[in-house]
């Protein structure tokens, strides 16, 4: 056993974070293994090192019995560094012993920051893969509900979990999403979002996996039968399989009255359609079809056209591109310099480029609308797809007209009815038409102490009768 | 790679099909008016030119006048007088002198139809 620590001992003695301690024992010796910074010191000293002392030289091969302790393994001399690593203390007696002495590197549970709710809870996933799983058992307290582990980078060991319930999914979306899993070989993963292009079949520009912080909504989305990844040192937890119709649900529906929900989302579908439709539809009622509007609207077009140097589409493209370069920069700029930047980018963007005559107000009012519009859905990547056909519906409005606006949408549509969430259609509710899941798909008509489950996710359908 | 490139090849067909017009570069003509004196047709167009937003009071208008020996004759020679392209979609009302001209007129203009005389 000596030996084989100070070979350890060697291997990382340039780093100044492992500590390898001998203590005697009578006549035997006995070492201890950590990584001072991935274990917490208290409990190191508190809760081991303290203990060892009491105990009696006759115990020395049998410390398993003798300090117990909540997670503890008798481990092999392959296993060591492995542990080290995760967060262990390793202890070479008779056997070799690894008890789990992890510190706590994160932030604890804390507040939502990006998809907000007016009622309902507001904690979020941490980075910490045990406080995320406890946040989603404490919601689910039941014994069908399975979490898998796998692990997966061979430099980072990421631990992740793969959570189902067993009585309600469907084992042919379960077996798709292991097999997808356990083709992916690669240096390490930093994050949630890395797995997804492993286990997005398309490559497209609409999301077929969605990634929430909110533990309420996952486990909402695994009483309904899907299935949910926790990625250690991720606060977002992937869900799949997505249809389109979940990206327009937010988790506020169901804290609040059916009938104004039914309200808000019409709202949310008619943003969705203007936020592809309405600068395209501008561009070809300016340069194409000019017999679209009434006169008095073509006339007043036409006169804040005089005052621009630029078509109609460069101006477009302008207007589109800095917006989203004001976007980027909101992001990125750190709070000091916040307020006043942004300010200055609205100004800029808004009077003094209309009085430089670079630019039509019309022009401004029909790109905000429009990017506003895309920015109502919580999740990043639809607003991202949303921009993208904004841009083609623009291109191709300008050299066709409303008529090349009828060809994007027949190629959008085409497109979306032809996505595959982990093999199920995307545009689930509506085609293949279930009539039963149109009563939440838009129009809500009773809250969720609906009866059956999707259909296309699982066999189980019911869900509990009320009343 | 294929397919865009199949893609693009069509947007290369259609050319043809492209009715690209900029705003500015157009009369958008709001009344017409049409006369028959021995055998010629006396064709009058009123363009409508929005004022900028400073004064928003009048809108200016302008006149073109052409004759021909038929109507397409006549706009063509209308078309002449003025520096951009007649725009006739957005035709509001229509004069005429006679009820026999009414034949050349389509009919959802019967609303919007004056008759006036010449002295």
């Amino acid at each position: 056993m000596k030996k084989f620590v100070k070979t350890l001992e060697k291997q990382f003695s340039l780093n100044g974070d492992y500590i390898f301690k001998e203590i005697k024992l009578g006549r035997k010796w006995i070492y201890f293994a950590f990584n001072e910074v991935l274990t917490s010191s208290t409990y190191v000293n508190d809760f081991i090192l303290k203990r060892i002392t009491k105990i009696k030289p006759q115990d020395f091969y049998n410390l398993m019995n003798v300090l117990p302790d909540a997670n503890m393994k008798e481990i092999t001399k392959e296993e060591v560094i492995y542990y080290m690593h995760q967060g262990f203390i390793i202890i070479f007696s008779g056997n070799i012993i690894a008890i789990e002495a992890k510190a706590s590197l994160d932030r604890g549970v804390s507040a939502i920051e990006s998809e907000l709710s007016i009622k309902g809870p507001k904690d979020a996933f941490s980075e910490n893969f045990n406080t995320n799983l406890g946040l989603i058992r404490r919601r689910i307290k039941s014994e069908h509900l399975i979490a898998e582990r796998r692990e997966i980078g061979r430099s980072t060991k990421t631990s992740i979990g793969i959570l189902y319930m067993n009585d309600i999914i469907d084992n042919g979306l379960l077996e798709q999403v292991k097999k997808n899993l356990e083709t992916i070989d690669i240096d390490g993963i930093m994050d949630a979002t890395y797995l997804r292009e492993n286990l997005e079949a398309h490559k497209t520009f609409f999301p077929t996996i969605s990634s929430t912080e909110r533990p309420d909504k996952v486990a909402m989305a695994l009483l309904e039968g899907k299935i949910a990844i926790i990625v250690d040192m991720s606060p977002y937890v992937l869900i799949m399989p997505t249809f389109l119709i979940d990206y327009f649900h937010t988790v506020d529906d169901y804290y609040q009255k059916p009938i104004n929900i039914s309200f808000i989302r019409i709202i949310r579908l008619l943003a969705f359609l203007m936020a592809i439709f309405t600068p395209a539809f501008y561009l070809a009622v300016t340069t194409h079809d000019f017999d679209m509007i009434p006169l008095n609207l073509l006339l007043s077009l036409k006169a804040q056209r005089e005052s621009v140097p630029f078509p109609a589409l460069i101006e477009a493209m302008l207007m589109s591109i800095s917006f989203e370069v004001l976007r980027e920069s909101d992001i990125r700029m750190s709070s000091t310099t916040g307020s006043a930047v942004s300010i200055l980018g609205g100004l800029i963007l808004g009077d003094a480029a209309v009085s430089a005559g670079i630019i039509s107000p019309i022009m401004i009012i029909v790109i905000a609308i429009s990017a506003i519009s895309g920015l109502v859905f919580p999740s990043i990547e639809l607003v991202s797809a949303i921009r993208w056909w904004r841009f083609i519906m623009m291109i191709l409005a300008t050299m066709f007209g409303v008529w090349g606006i009828l060809i994007g949408t027949v190629i959008l549509f085409i497109r979306l009815y032809s996505l595959k969430s982990l093999g199920k259609p995307y545009l689930y509710p509506f085609l293949p038409f279930n009539k039963l899941e149109q009563k939440d798909a838009i129009i809500k008509v009773n809250n969720r102490g609906e009866k059956y489950r999707n259909p296309l996710l699982t066999k189980n359908r019911k869900r509990g009768f009320y009343r | 790679m294929k397919k865009i490139l199949l893609l693009f090849s069509f947007i290369f067909l259609f050319t043809g099909c492209i009715k690209y017009q900029e705003l500015n570069n157009m009369a958008i003509i709001t009344t017409m008016a049409i006369e028959k004196k021995e055998e010629k047709y006396l064709i009058t167009l009123k363009e409508t030119i929005p004022k900028k937003e400073e004064n928003k009071v009048a809108t200016e208008y302008k006149y073109y006048k052409g004759e021909g020996k038929n109507i397409e004759k006549a706009l063509e020679d209308a078309s002449n007088n003025s520096s951009k392209d007649i725009y006739l979609k957005q035709v509001q009302n229509i004069m005429v002198t006679e009820n026999k001209l009414l034949k050349a007129v389509p009919a959802n203009f019967k609303n919007n139809i004056v008759l006036f005389r010449v002295k």
